[in-house]
């Protein structure tokens, strides 16, 4: 545990591909707005896309991929019973 | 690789032997296949492409027509062919030749792709996931959501070991220094491997229709028209999202469409077969979808609802009784609407109109298709396919499970569509009949 040896090794003779750098980096910006939106409160997938500006079904892979890695939680319907509201989930100490 | 040593009563040489059977495709057929001749006594070894054996079955949500849950009858049958002492599995393995020796044996020769993770040293405590930071689509979950470029598939994968994705690895390295088992190794290789065995079982299973041929439905352009498949992983425990969603906006649906016949009994896309799954699985989701949605009404576009195994029509009738809509239909055409509902367009068959209906979520129910890219691995020796490309029976009344090559055996849906009870019912055909050859080569 603890060495990047056998990493380092692969990466004399592989670079890391573009397209993955390129989908991390927009997988972040999308996180990041996700998460300012939420930090304003409870929010549904529409009310974080008109926020951010993102497409609501961008918001809604990234938002439960941030839900599955345990970033974000539902706290149940909203009034209408139509759409969940979502909240970050606080950080483990 | 341990080596049977003794002569048998025919001369041949059983040193030689690697395995008696070589089963390839660890879904329900090949494990069921598998276990049966590991019981007799016969050393099997699976090979299996994915990461994980269970095929489809391991990602179900429920089964009709008892509507138990899918992962709890799989996962017992998946760690007993893990465990028993008879049978040895390769995941993320291929096989790429399968020749007849003069002895009658069979040389394989097999690409064991790596993991770049050491297999033994794994725990599967998901540690090095954790740490990753690429999120890409998780093909286990149908691309709903996302998963780490090093990932376990799924909490009930077996074998739970690790993989990374090569191609959308950024080699930062965060995974090696994390693992605390030093499972991670970058330097580790694909390998051939050379085989002989007795026998073979094919159990490769089946591919599934893909619905953007049918540009009129949507699929891929329409966000809230989704594959059964993926409603399948919505309705599962371990499912990608809170609850049942629609893709495009979050929102709890109310006023669900099935699509029968999606790719199946269609001659314009050059399947005209029935799928013979589609109605009950769609009959099943329906009835699911009331339970997790009880104030959402559920449609059936339907050109003949075919419930003719045990329990089917009764299991039907139970959907008509908690209000799922049935309509003999064929559906023309869906279009979306600015709110991301959609608009179907159809020929209603009781009055011979042309009608539209709104929904607010369309699940197209898609065909089976075979997987015949096991045939070309075959040298020297031709696997007959059937008119359709499913592995042809030779004798499909009699002996389902023998094919057109002496001592390989045919297992589940690579044979034609087929549910899991006859896939299970083929997979003991298949199993019955390699043991009679094997006795008779003895
Ligand atoms: C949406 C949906 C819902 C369903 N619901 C139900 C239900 O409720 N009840 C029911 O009875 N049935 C249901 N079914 C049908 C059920 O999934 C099948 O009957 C069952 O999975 C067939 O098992 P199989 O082992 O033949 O094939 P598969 O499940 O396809 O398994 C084949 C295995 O072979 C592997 N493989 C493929 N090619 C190779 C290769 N070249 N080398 C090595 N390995 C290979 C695959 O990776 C896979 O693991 C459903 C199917 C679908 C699509
Ligand atoms: S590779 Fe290491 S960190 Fe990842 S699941 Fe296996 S043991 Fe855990
Ligand atoms: S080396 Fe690759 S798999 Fe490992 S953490 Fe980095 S990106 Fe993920």
């Amino acid at each position: 545990m603890g060495t990047t040896k056998t990493t380092k090794i692969l990466r004399e003779t592989r670079k890391p591909p573009e397209k993955a750098l390129e989908n991390r980096k927009l997988f972040t910006e999308r996180q990041k707005l996700i998460t300012n939106s939420l930090a304003n409160g409870l929010q549904s997938i529409p009310d974080i896309a008109k926020e951010s500006g993102l497409e609501p079904e961008v918001v809604t892979y990234v938002m439960m991929s941030m839900r599955k890695y345990g970033e974000v939680t539902e706290i149940g319907p909203d009034e209408m019973n139509e759409y969940f509201l979502y909240q970050l989930k606080p950080k483990n100490p | 690789m341990k080596k049977i040593v003794e002569q048998n009563q025919a001369g041949m040489d059983e040193s030689l032997i690697d395995y008696d059977v070589l089963v390839i495709g660890g879904g329900i057929a090949g494990d069921e296949a598998a276990l049966k001749l590991a019981d007799v006594g016969y050393k099997i070894l699976i090979v299996e492409k994915d990461l994980s054996i269970g095929g489809r079955m391991i990602l179900l949500s429920k089964v009709f027509p008892t509507l138990d849950c899918s992962a709890c009858i799989t996962t017992p049958k998946v760690s007993e062919t893990a465990r028993h002492r008879n049978i040895s599995i390769f995941t993320k393995t291929e096989v790429k030749s399968i020749t007849r020796r003069q002895d009658n044996f069979f040389d394989i020769t097999i690409l064991k792709r790596t993991r770049y993770v050491l297999e033994t040293l794994c725990t599967g405590c998901k540690e090095c996931e954790d740490v990753c930071p690429i999120l890409i689509p998780d093909e286990y979950q149908y691309n709903q959501v996302a998963r780490k470029a090093v990932f376990i598939p799924f909490s009930i994968a077996q074998p739970r070991i690790a993989n990374i994705d090569i191609d959308n690895c950024i080699l930062c390295g965060l995974c090696e220094k994390k693992c605390p088992s030093d499972a991670i190794d970058f330097t580790l290789v694909d390998t051939y491997e050379h085989l002989v065995v007795k026998s073979v079982v094919l159990a490769t299973g089946f591919r599934l229709f893909n619905p953007t041929v049918l540009s009129r439905y949507g699929y891929g352009r329409y966000k809230n028209v989704m594959t059964a498949m993926e409603m399948e992983r919505q309705l599962a425990p371990t499912r990608p999202y809170n609850s049942v969603l629609r893709p495009k906006d979050g929102k709890m649906p109310d006023n669900i469409a099935y699509l029968l016949c999606v790719g199946s009994r269609d001659q314009t896309v050059g399947n005209p077969i029935c799928s013979q799954i589609c109605c009950m699985y769609s009959t099943k989701q329906a009835q699911l979808l009331l339970g997790a949605l009880p104030m959402a009404d559920v449609t059936v576009y339907y050109l003949h609802v075919r419930a003719f195994g045990k329990g089917f029509c009764e299991f039907y009738n139970q959907a008509l009784s908690m209000g799922v809509n049935y309509i003999k239909a064929k559906v023309a055409s869906v279009r979306e609407k600015e709110n991301g509902n959609l608009i179907l367009r159809y020929e209603d068959f009781s009055t011979g109109q042309v009608e539209e209906q709104e929904h607010d979520l369309v699940v197209l129910a898609t065909g089976i298709l075979a997987n015949a890219e096991i045939e070309s691995v075959f040298k020297g020796e031709k696997l007959e396919l059937d008119p359709y490309e499913f592995v042809r029976q030779k004798d499909m009344l009699t002996n389902p499970a023998i094919t057109s090559i002496s001592g390989v055996f045919a297992a589940g849906t690579v044979t034609g569509p087929m549910d899991i009870p006859d896939t299970i019912l083929s997979a003991g055909a298949a199993a019955a009949e390699a043991t009679a050859y094997l006795k008779k080569l003895s």
